[in-house]
């Protein structure tokens, strides 16, 4: 008698609803409030307090964290909830000994559990339409938007819940589950940081930052979904998270097919996963020891190491009770003696016998090479926004430079490694593009104060300048309009948008930045007035007008400008200057108590003295005196420096 | 017809069945007895395709039980724990069960809960131990199963139920020839029900019997003489065991009432009996050392 079978049981779609349905109805409870109902608050008030609203940049905009949190905590809680029958001994010989095969149960319950997650969120997505329809809330969003949401927060949803599903299979608890399944879903990007900042303690002028600052979100569903109010999901994205919601899919089934029902209740159901998972969480927190106790003391090698121990010891231990269900695993030190071997093995191998740290490019091997300050170079506007990629250096007198201040920060590893970081303290990141394609980076913190020779000719190059100041690189007529921004008492923000005034002004600029010398460029940086170029969406380019940008000066003052703009000797009062002949940075209230008891107190208000001072003074970082201004006009003061090499002579015969 | 051929299975830190090999015939009753830790429920998880041996074969009509459908819907197994589907009441339990079980019959199911008095609009778990079991045992036979696993099926009945539950047993067998596999740690549980029994110890089946035989064939002799003991004839006897207890021999002697009967008179004895023995005591005799080590088993 052939008997009528179906490939879809209700009853145990039935079952699966009485037993996790409550998970669905939360999920739609949760975005009920967070959206439309959210919505509803806003919108239906009074007009006045309604135009205060904005249009969004997408629906995540409403109640983000609560949306955040749903996402990450619902798909999981459910795979966790869906495959307790897994778990738990007595259903899972329950279900076993049902005449359905495992991947029928699989299917079932995994079908379900997408409808159950999927459902709520087009519930929401129709009332939200309604509500747009009703109230017209097309100013604020469009239907498009309720597409992308709807789009974006299913398969965000769905690559949570494949990640908890595929755990399920390989876990016997429950709670492991959970834990796992967030492990699993933060492990690449995790990894990569932890990895990436364990070489950068064991490799000198390992560029980290360069790697890390690269799509580091997009590594983990967590991570970006945190971003997602700000940001739209990028296609390739999507394409990447479905793709890996199919392969946790088709893993799981495979995974199922070969499990042992007797593993419900052991932490890793497969035996031969348990080395892998106790090596890998060995290895994991001795990376984190490691990073914690570099960080903690300073970047100190040997409490890094000590970390390294402290943690790989921690983990094992940790990794051993969980699978043999008991406290009683101290007598296993065989593993643990392995590991430690072969991660000494490990190490040697990573210092490669100092081949990655002492290598410079030879001269003939380079085609061109960046030098910055930092490593974000190339970053996609449409993630962050527009900043700004200086050029390459490519003149071979600039190269040799380069790779000279390269080397020295080379051989002074010793020194470097071990200073402790200041205000001097800048990253000096090298990228070098060689003539047959490959590309070698580095990146260290080095005190500028050592290097300064070094790094003075290549700063002062014509081409160094060109390349890495954005003035040079912008067009007048893109130029929306410029503003030079007074500061102090009386001074104003002066726009100019007459194109052949923006003409005039960068060419002034470009022309004073030229003839800049290094340690001006250092020491005028931060004091006075600033001038802003914007060119339009998120792009802006602000420069500091310092007191040796002579030409643009000429230019204000022949506009009768330079008073509004800039602070000039007529403003001032008097100024007071006392010796402050310290290396670090200072407090203003130990300076100004330094003042008040100080019986060595220059005081000028002869204003052609004034003006030289006034000149002179910078916000530099190595200052001999102390210059506070007061203005004529206000309560006002303001704090400026000098130092040696500038400082008038009157000052100085004055402390003599 | 179950055959289990040689099959092992071994978990992370022992190895819970070894080379076990049984074969219960169709219709037959088979008692499974063991300690606790044997290898029972291992077993019996085996047979009824939850677990998958790691060595050795379970045909059941000479097709692998594991992850067969076709096999599984002619069997049913109930657990040591009665476990249901949480917060199930046994009318969601029996409609989840027709669904999956094509042979289910509706009309047993109503006729065994109007005579176990079962409120089935109750939610199972709120039931007692007992009560649990018995739902179990309707439920159970309400599939009309082929094969009926059970996994100490009797603890925690009392004495009423357990009849009750014996005799439908017992007529499910005779009416439909089903296949019982039954465990227990007591032997006298299952004395009166089963036909065939096997001895699980260590994992490993010591002995597999079929009852009316082993009855039948071996005795309990006492004989006394009163001058030399006729050892020639005593050694055509095949004897598991003699004990001196002053002048009077008593032997466990296997074979064939008549004949032992007729060998041990022609000696002329002062003194003669032939007794049936236990069950208990054939057992212990029969596997001779392991005999004493699983006493304690059999006469709890």
């Amino acid at each position: 008698m052939p008997l009528k079978t179906s490939w879809l049981n209700k009853e145990l779609i039935l079952q699966i609803i009485r037993s996790t349905s409550w998970i669905s109805i939360l999920y739609f409870f949760g975005l009920l409030f967070a959206l439309p109902i959210r919505m509803l608050m806003m919108y239906t008030a009074e007009e006045e307090s309604i135009a205060q609203y904005n249009p969004v940049n997408s629906l995540f905009h409403y109640e983000f964290v609560i949306q955040l949190g749903l996402t990450i905590i619902i798909p999981v809680l459910l795979s966790v909830f869906l495959f307790r029958y897994l778990q738990v001994k007595q259903s899972a010989d329950l279900m076993h000994s049902l005449p359905i095969r495992r991947e029928k149960l699989f299917h079932h319950y995994v079908l379900s559990g997408i409808i159950l997650l999927i459902l709520p969120i087009i519930f929401v997505a129709f009332i939200i339409m309604g509500v747009h329809a009703a109230f017209n809330l097309s100013s604020f969003f469009h239907l498009k938007d309720i597409g992308y949401w709807v789009g974006t927060t299913i398969v965000l949803d769905l690559l949570i819940f494949s990640a908890g599903v595929f755990v399920a299979m390989i876990t016997g608890i429950s709670a492991v589950q959970g834990v796992l399944t967030y492990i699993l879903l933060l492990f690449p990007a995790g990894m990569t940081v932890l990895i990436f900042y364990n070489l950068q303690m064991l490799l000198f002028g390992f560029p980290t930052d360069f790697y890390l600052h690269r799509n580091l979100e997009t590594l983990s569903p967590l991570t970006y979904a945190t971003l997602l109010d700000g940001r739209p999901l990028q296609k390739i994205d999507v394409i990447l998270y479905l793709f890996f919601t199919f392969l946790f899919y088709v893993f799981s089934i495979l995974l199922y097919k070969k499990r042992k029902v007797e593993s419900a209740s052991e932490a890793i159901a497969f035996t031969k996963l348990r080395s892998i998972f106790k090596y890998g969480v060995t290895f994991c927190t001795m990376l984190v020891g490691g990073m914690y106790f570099a960080e903690v003391q300073n970047e100190s090698f040997d409490w890094m190491i000590f970390g390294y121990i402290v943690g790989s010891i921690i983990g094992y231990y940790i990794a051993n009770m969980l699978l043999e269900k008991s406290w009683r695993v101290f007598h296993k030190l065989k593993g643990l003696v392995i590991y430690g071997v072969v991660i000494a093995f490990v190490y040697i191998g990573i210092q490669g016998f100092g081949f990655y740290e002492n290598n410079v490019p030879e001269q003939s091997e380079i085609k061109k090479v960046y030098l910055t300050d930092s490593p974000r170079m190339n970053l996609d506007p449409k993630l962050y926004g527009y900043t700004f990629t200086p050029d390459a250096l490519q003149e071979k007198s600039n190269i040799e430079l380069v790779r000279k201040l390269h080397q020295q920060i080379i051989n002074d590893k010793k020194i470097n490694a071990q200073l402790p970081e200041n205000e001097f303290m800048r990253t000096a990141f090298f990228l070098y593009e060689l003539e047959n394609g490959k590309i070698v980076t580095r990146q260290y913190r080095v005190d500028d104060r050592i290097y300064e020779q070094l790094f003075k000719p290549i700063y002062e190059s014509t081409e160094y300048k060109m390349a890495s100041n954005e003035i040079f690189h912008i067009d007048a007529d893109e130029v929306e309009y410029l503003n030079i921004i007074g500061n102090g008492p009386g001074k104003w923000t002066v726009p100019f948008r007459i194109e052949k005034d923006l003409k005039e002004i960068i060419e002034l600029l470009r022309a004073d930045i030229l003839v800049e010398s290094y340690e001006d460029q250092n020491y005028y940086s931060g004091r006075g007035s600033n001038i802003e170029i914007f060119l339009g969406k998120d792009h802006y380019v602000y420069l500091d007008f310092k007191p040796t940008y002579k030409g643009l000066e000429k230019w204000l003052k022949d506009r009768e400008l330079l008073n509004q703009t800039t602070i000039v000797p007529e403003d001032i009062s008097s100024i007071k200057i006392i010796e402050w002949d310290s290396k670090e940075m200072t407090h203003p209230d130990l300076i100004e108590e330094k003042i008040e008891n100080s019986t060595e107190v220059l005081e000028i208000k002869d204003i052609k003295q004034i003006k030289e001072v006034l000149t002179n003074a910078g916000w530099g970082r190595t200052h001999h005196y102390i210059a506070i201004f007061h203005f004529k006009e206000g309560n006002y003061s303001e704090r400026l420096y000098l130092d040696e090499e500038h400082a008038p002579e009157f000052v100085k015969a004055f402390f003599k | 017809m179950i055959e289990v051929q040689k099959v092992s299975k071994v978990f992370d830190r022992y190895e819970a069945v070894q080379e076990a090999q049984i074969s219960i015939q169709k219709g037959s009753i088979y008692g499974l007895i063991g300690s606790n830790g044997a290898g029972k429920t291992t077993l019996i998880k085996l047979v009824a395709g939850i677990y998958q041996p790691d060595l050795g074969r379970i045909t059941i009509d000479g097709q692998d039980n594991f992850e067969n459908t076709k096999v599984k819907k002619k069997m049913f197994y109930i657990p040591d724990h009665p476990y249901f589907l949480t917060h199930y009441t046994t009318l969601q339990m029996a409609q989840f069960y027709r669904s999956i079980y094509p042979n289910w019959s509706q009309e047993r199911y109503e006729t065994l809960v109007a005579s176990f008095k079962v409120n089935v609009k109750k939610k199972i778990h709120t039931f007692s131990k007992g009560w649990q079991r018995q739902i179990a045992f309707i439920l159970a036979l309400s599939t009309r199963p082929e094969v009926l696993i059970l996994d100490e099926p009797l603890d925690g009945l009392d004495a009423v139920v357990r009849k009750k539950v014996k005799n439908l047993l017992i007529q499910d067998v005779s009416e439909r020839e089903m296949t019982i596999l039954i465990s227990s740690h007591n032997l006298r549980e299952l004395e009166d029900i089963c036909d065939h029994i096997g001895i699980i110890h260590r994992g490993k089946i010591l002995i597999e019997k079929e009852l009316d035989e082993l009855k039948s064939d071996i005795h309990k002799v006492q004989v006394a003489y009163k001058g030399e003991v006729p050892e020639h004839v005593i050694k055509r006897l095949s004897v598991l065991h003699t004990e001196k207890r002053g002048s009077v021999f008593l032997c466990i002697v296997k074979g064939k009432e008549e004949e032992i009967s007729e060998l041990i008179l022609n000696t002329n004895p002062v003194i003669f009996d032939l007794l049936p023995l236990t069950l208990e005591e054939i057992f212990i005799y029969e596997m001779g050392d392991n005999g004493y080590a699983i006493e304690n088993i059999m006469v709890e």
